[in-house]
């Protein structure tokens, strides 16, 4: 076996199939899309050769684009500088020794496993100015001036699709955090404690720079997330209202699929790709640090 | 360079790496595609069928269909936006069921006819003399001579329903002018009522009513217009547009209009919190249903020059209507065939049975309807002329740009006249 592990022309043998299959799943797909990105195609009738066409009007006429971009932007920061921190502090919670630890750890997770799409319908009814839960309850506590048209208004459409996302995941960083959490040793806090590193200053000096990989890996994660989001706007705003909500991936399937431009579509999907991949490349690059031990 | 079905199978895989959990997949088609070939090997012919409409009466009248011609029917329902996508990428590969229905309209029968992949029914249509039962120019023919599809629904229009209680407490009568109708909605929003629920999401209800509002204005102000006879800058146009941001501006619609979904919209006015819905005719069994004799209906008030028999909006389009497709690709394609122009004939029973105006003819009497069905029935008589929905009419991109636009002006981004300038522009370039 040993023998067989250390041969590589053996160890490539094996990699093959994985491999092929790889890239025709996903590798060829891409490049096709990239190569429909330079057509204008209908998906029925022949497809007509537009060079950069498509890819002008993404930068230069299409005022949607930039408002998905920005969009895009909203969703990531969110994820970095809200959910994340959000989710720092409940593993923070969580992973202290008191009675009933686990019952909230499985609360605050509980949102994860609910599906998008049942999450996204749950607070369109909550969000919903007329009969809905949130404005009820903000005019039996005496604050009806607050009740808003939430995802019906440009103002506040992107803002409650926000709340929402923040919501739903906030349990799935919480839970790989508390697991990096664990993974530090009780014993540094307990040096730490000597020097008068108690409270605050433990989890400034201990925890977070111990948990670096992990919060990097929560970040990329995050960032991801937020540039692909598709099924809650989906679901909750379709986009609207006025494209207050649109995002990349939402206006890439409308494009292709109900304006049957495949060709542009295409093109916003191959941006989408791009922006993913640069974007992971420059965040491993900027958070990648000596790993750091006591 | 690469084959078109490749090619939309490939480009469907990337583009829907992102979106796949929303849109559901071909998984229906493929069992629908592993239970048909189950069913040949026991030596049952079989039927797949599509369908969009969640009325039960086409499941029904499908499960009948399938019995009277002797084949096994694969009956799949989705969800009407769903079917959109799922349709326009079926098509492309060439991965449709053996008959399927289409929306009305050009966007919709254009990418169709186009994708080569249904078969014509003529030969079906003359041998089982079943094509003589139709009405004159209910059978749609094509370029080349021939018809490629069967009706499945009847010409629907957009009505005016009200809530009978809801108008009772106001102690209103429903509007019959621009000026009642202003009147209504001051009073409705006075004492806390919707005046109007719009489901704004979706768009269309907002862009009906305004192809209403501007046909009322002048019954042949889009005709004209579209033929370059006359601009989308007219005074219909201009005029409709401000009674739209009218009725916005003095909150005719809910809270939060433009981000309501249609059925909860609709839900609103079911559930007296509405007082008028502006929806399709094909509503009137499903709400009369749902609120029996709380459910009132007029004919569209004269909101401008023409008076209220001038004109209807109408979803179907005599040239692109609602319509049965049978596949030529199909493994039973004769069977197919008969069966797609039954059932087309088996629903316009139903139709006929419920009081509406048939497109074959049928031997079916119909049944006692209820007063709203029978005003409706006798109003659409008297209708001059039923003005295909102006999204019907436009390719599949330029309706959508179309309705985006329209969602602006009912959301405030656009003035009247900013909107009327930008549709001529789009329709004009959309020629």
């Amino acid at each position: 076996m040993e023998r067989a592990l250390s041969d590589k022309k053996l160890i490539a043998l094996f990699l093959v199939p994985g491999l092929t299959v790889f890239l025709v799943f996903y590798f060829v797909p891409i490049l096709m899309t990239a190569y429909y990105s330079f057509q204008k195609w209908d998906g029925i009738n022949p497809m007509a050769f537009v060079g950069l066409d498509n890819y002008t009007k993404m930068f230069t006429a299409d005022k949607s684009f930039w408002k998905a971009v920005w969009n895009s932007v909203a969703f990531l920061l969110t994820g970095v500088f809200v959910q994340l921190p959000l989710s720092f502090g409940l593993a923070l919670l969580v992973s202290r020794k008191m009675k009933g630890r686990k019952w909230f750890r499985n609360i605050y997770f509980f949102p994860v496993v609910m599906s998008t799409t049942m999450v996204s319908l749950l607070w369109v009814k909550i969000y919903d100015p007329n009969i809905g839960m949130l404005n009820t309850l903000l005019e039996a506590v005496h604050l009806g001036s607050w009740a808003q048209a939430w995802l019906g208004d440009t103002k506040t459409a992107l803002l409650s699709v926000l709340i929402v996302t923040t919501w739903h995941y906030v349990g799935y960083n919480m839970l790989i955090l508390f697991a990096g959490i664990q993974g530090i040793s009780e014993q540094y806090y307990e040096a730490a404690k000597l020097d008068g590193a108690v409270g605050w200053k433990a989890v400034r000096y201990i925890t977070l720079p111990l948990l670096s990989d992990v919060l990097r890996i929560c970040v990329v994660l995050n960032v991801i997330y937020a540039l692909k989001t598709f099924e809650s706007v989906y679901v909750m705003t379709n986009g609207g209202p006025l494209h207050s909500t649109t995002m990349i991936a939402l206006k890439m399937f409308q494009e292709a699929f109900l304006k049957q431009n495949f060709g542009y579509g295409s093109a916003l999907a191959v941006f989408m790709v791009l922006e993913c991949l640069i974007i992971a490349w420059v965040l491993n690059k900027v958070l990648t640090r000596e790993k750091i031990e006591y | 360079m690469f084959g078109k079905k490749l090619g939309v199978v490939a480009a469907s895989i990337a583009l829907s790496s992102v979106v796949l959990s929303a849109c559901g997949g071909a998984n229906g088609n493929e069992g629908a595609t592993q239970n048909q070939d189950a069913k040949a090997a026991e030596g049952t012919e079989s039927v797949s069928l599509w369908m969009f409409d969640a009325d039960p009466m086409y499941q029904a009248a499908a499960e009948a269909t399938a019995a009277e011609v002797g084949v096994d029917l694969n009956y799949e329902y989705i969800q009407d936006e769903t079917y959109k996508t799922k349709i326009s990428v079926a098509l492309a590969a060439n991965e449709l069921p053996d008959v399927f229905q289409q929306h009305a309209g050009k966007s919709y029968r254009t990418p169709v006819l186009q994708s080569k992949t249904v078969a014509p029914l003529n030969d079906t249509l003359d041998s089982t003399g079943l094509g003589a039962k139709f009405l004159d120019n209910q059978l749609v023919k094509e370029e080349d001579g021939n018809i490629y599809s069967v009706p499945s629904n009847i010409s629907t229009t957009l009505v005016f329903y009200y809530n009978k209680k809801l108008m009772n407490d106001l102690g209103a009568t429903p509007p019959a002018t621009w000026d009642d109708l202003q009147a209504l909605v001051t009073k409705a929003d006075d004492k806390g009522i919707i005046p109007i629920a719009l489901g704004g999401k979706e768009r269309w209800q907002g862009d009906l009513l305004y192809n209403l509002l501007v046909a009322r204005q002048d019954v042949n102000a889009f005709d004209h217009a579209i033929k370059g006879d006359a601009k989308f800058t007219d005074a219909p146009f201009v005029d409709a547009a401000k009674q739209v941001t009218s009725l916005v501006s003095s909150n005719a619609f809910q809270k939060g209009f433009l981000g309501s979904a249609y059925l909860d919209a609709q839900e609103l006015f079911k559930n007296d919190k509405a007082l008028i819905w502006i929806d399709g005719s094909f509503n009137f069994g499903a709400l009369s249903k749902a609120m029996g004799d709380n459910l009132g209906y007029i004919a569209f008030p004269k909101t401008g020059a023409e008076d209220v028999y001038s004109a209807t909006i109408g979803f179907q389009n005599s040239a692109a209507p609602y319509s049965l497709f049978v596949n030529n690709s199909s493994k039973h394609l004769d069977k197919a065939k008969e069966f797609a122009i039954k059932l087309s004939l088996k629903l316009n029973d139903d139709f006929v049975r419920k009081g509406l105006p048939g497109y074959a003819a049928s031997e079916v009497k119909s049944e006692s309807q209820n007063e709203q069905l029978s005003a409706y029935a006798s109003d659409i008589s008297k209708t001059t002329k039923t003005q295909a929905m102006w999204f019907g009419l436009l390719s599949a991109d330029t309706g959508q740009e179309y309705r985006d636009m329209t969602q602006q002006l009912y959301g405030g981004n656009l003035t009247p006249e900013e909107y009327t300038a930008q549709l001529e522009t789009l329709l004009r370039s959309a020629e």
